[in-house]
């Protein structure tokens, strides 16, 4: 088996990569586990190095077959913005062992990026945001298609990738960032709890989605205690939003509604 | 514990196609004035290196580009846009190098690239400019014209801003998603606030709409009043229908 892609640029970063989860570990792959035969699950560490060092770093996600695993190298490689990309299946792989080249070429001043998340397409990421807010919130799908002002079938229909309205895409971007700040905050049990437990009113998170009242839930979500704000370096919480206040300062009107025709 | 990847991917840098919502000759006139906005022709005064000694004191004017800076709630007050915005101004530059290769240097400019700019033919031409928050600027809002109005960020763009504008400030990061996150019910409330002014001309009324309690079909419980105010991220569909009298449907 084997992938070409044209060759663009003169910069050539040959290195081969084995991964043979027989040895453990190989002289350039480190961690590689590609399971025996292609349909079991497996994970795979590839390093790719130019002369003595270590250009990329890439750990693959569970890959169920050889494919798959490729192509996620792919994005990889396509993600770093390679001019060109060569894999190389050479015939050496068996049930056992996989063996490939890799070549890259990418601009001299950019970074290697070591995120392993695939290049996806506007079509496919909405789709993902759709079935993954159930995934989380283990709320059926009516709940998740209320929230949005859709029917179950229509949720259904963009979860199977169908197109998805501006409007709508929003609030499914809003509605997932809400439900992935719960389960970093609460865990994957406690999430599901917190969707289901009354909040207000005898009202859960669930049925003020359903009510259409999801920027309720965000505050209800903000004010979720947060063991780790800031992960890697980065604030991820929610923050905590105040209320518009009107201020009475006269100088901060112009006593003129705006209008942009004069 | 594994979380799933974030809604938007994370980015230090976004395309232009990504960045902008509308430029150059696609920027909509009714458009509220909104954070990230560029506008051209903006007089900005060149204030002399030395203290002045008197309390007068001639400059000179300088035709700028000027980005908008403040949070959408601060560009209005009510129906009425604040008499005073603050803004960064907008150069040129040779390239982005100063940016780094992981796009986070400069942490006092704002990348536009591609921006609009128009030739003295009357031609759009692109170029390579920064806003640079190290020089804001507090200017008269009737001095922002919106036929001058060169550009519009995206959502995204609006949650880059809001990354660098962090950074700059307090030196503190967070992703893409999060930073969308903060202007999620801003970001709706312009188009709502464009609908409003597509119908009454004005914005005046609009205001008083969005926090008056109202009975919202399909929102709330049956008997319940809603401020459209407090459901600006999760029903912007709603108040869109109540407002233009159409309801956003979803594509075949």
């Amino acid at each position: 088996m084997s992938t070409a892609y044209l060759m663009r640029d003169t910069r050539d970063l040959w290195r081969d990569v084995d991964a043979d989860p027989t040895r453990g570990q190989s002289s350039h792959a480190t961690g590689a586990e590609l399971g025996a035969g292609s349909r079991t699950p497996a994970t795979a560490e590839v390093n790719l190095w130019s002369g003595l060092w270590p250009v990329l770093t890439y750990r693959s996600g569970v890959s169920s077959s050889l494919p798959q695993l490729l192509e996620q190298i792919r994005s990889v490689i396509a993600r770093n913005r390679a001019s060109a990309v060569a894999v190389d299946m050479s015939s050496l792989w068996n049930l056992t062992s996989y063996r490939f080249k890799v070549e890259m070429n990418y601009p001299i001043d950019s970074p290697p990026s070591t995120d392993p998340r695939p290049v996806e397409g506007e079509q496919a990421s909405h789709s993902r945001l759709a079935r993954e807010v159930r995934e989380i919130t283990g709320l059926p799908a009516v709940s998740i298609g209320a929230a949005l002002g859709v029917t179950r079938e229509q949720y259904q229909r963009w979860v199977a990738g169908s197109p998805i309205s501006d409007i709508r895409h929003g609030q499914l971007i809003y509605l997932h960032t809400i439900a992935v700040d719960v389960l970093r905050r609460l865990g994957p049990v406690g999430a599901t709890l917190w969707w289901r437990t009354p909040a207000e009113a005898h009202a859960t998170p669930e049925d003020l989605l359903k009510q259409r009242r999801t920027d309720r839930v965000y505050q209800l979500a903000a004010k979720i205690p947060d063991p780790e704000p800031v992960v890697d370096g980065l604030l991820r919480g929610l923050p905590v939003q105040s209320d518009m206040e009107f201020d009475e300062d006269d100088r901060a009107s112009r006593d003129e509604a705006w209008s942009p025709y004069g | 514990m594994s979380l799933p990847d974030p809604a938007v991917a994370d980015a230090n840098w976004l395309e232009p196609d990504d960045l902008y919502l509308t430029r150059g000759a696609d920027v909509e006139i009714d458009r509220p004035i909104y954070q990230g906005d560029v506008f051209k022709d903006v007089p900005l005064p060149l204030l002399p290196q030395a203290r002045p000694t008197t309390d007068q004191v001639e400059f000179q004017l300088e035709r700028s580009t000027v980005m908008v800076v403040p949070h959408p709630c601060q560009c209005y007050h009510g129906d009425d846009l604040r008499p005073f915005l603050t803004v960064a101004p907008v150069t040129v530059v040779p390239n982005y190098g100063s940016f780094g290769t992981a796009r986070t240097g400069a942490k006092d400019k704002f990348a536009l690239p591609d921006l609009p700019i128009e030739t003295q033919t009357g031609q759009w031409d692109a170029a390579t400019c920064v806003a640079d928050f190290g020089r804001l600027f507090s200017a008269p809002s009737n001095w922002l014209i919106l036929p001058d109005r060169v550009a519009c960020l995206s959502h995204q763009g609006l949650g880059l801003l809001a990354k660098r504008v962090l950074g700059f400030q307090l030196r503190y990061s967070t992703d893409l998603t999060t930073a969308m996150s903060y202007t999620a019910a801003e970001w709706n409330e312009a188009y709502l606030m464009q609908a409003w002014v597509r119908r009454y001309h004005t914005l005046d009324g609009y205001s008083a709409w969005m926090t008056t309690p109202k009975l919202i079909s399909g929102v709330g419980l049956a008997d319940e009043l809603t401020k459209p105010y407090d459901v600006r991220a999760g029903a912007m569909d709603v108040l869109l229908e109540l407002i233009t009298g159409q309801y956003p449907t979803e594509p075949p």
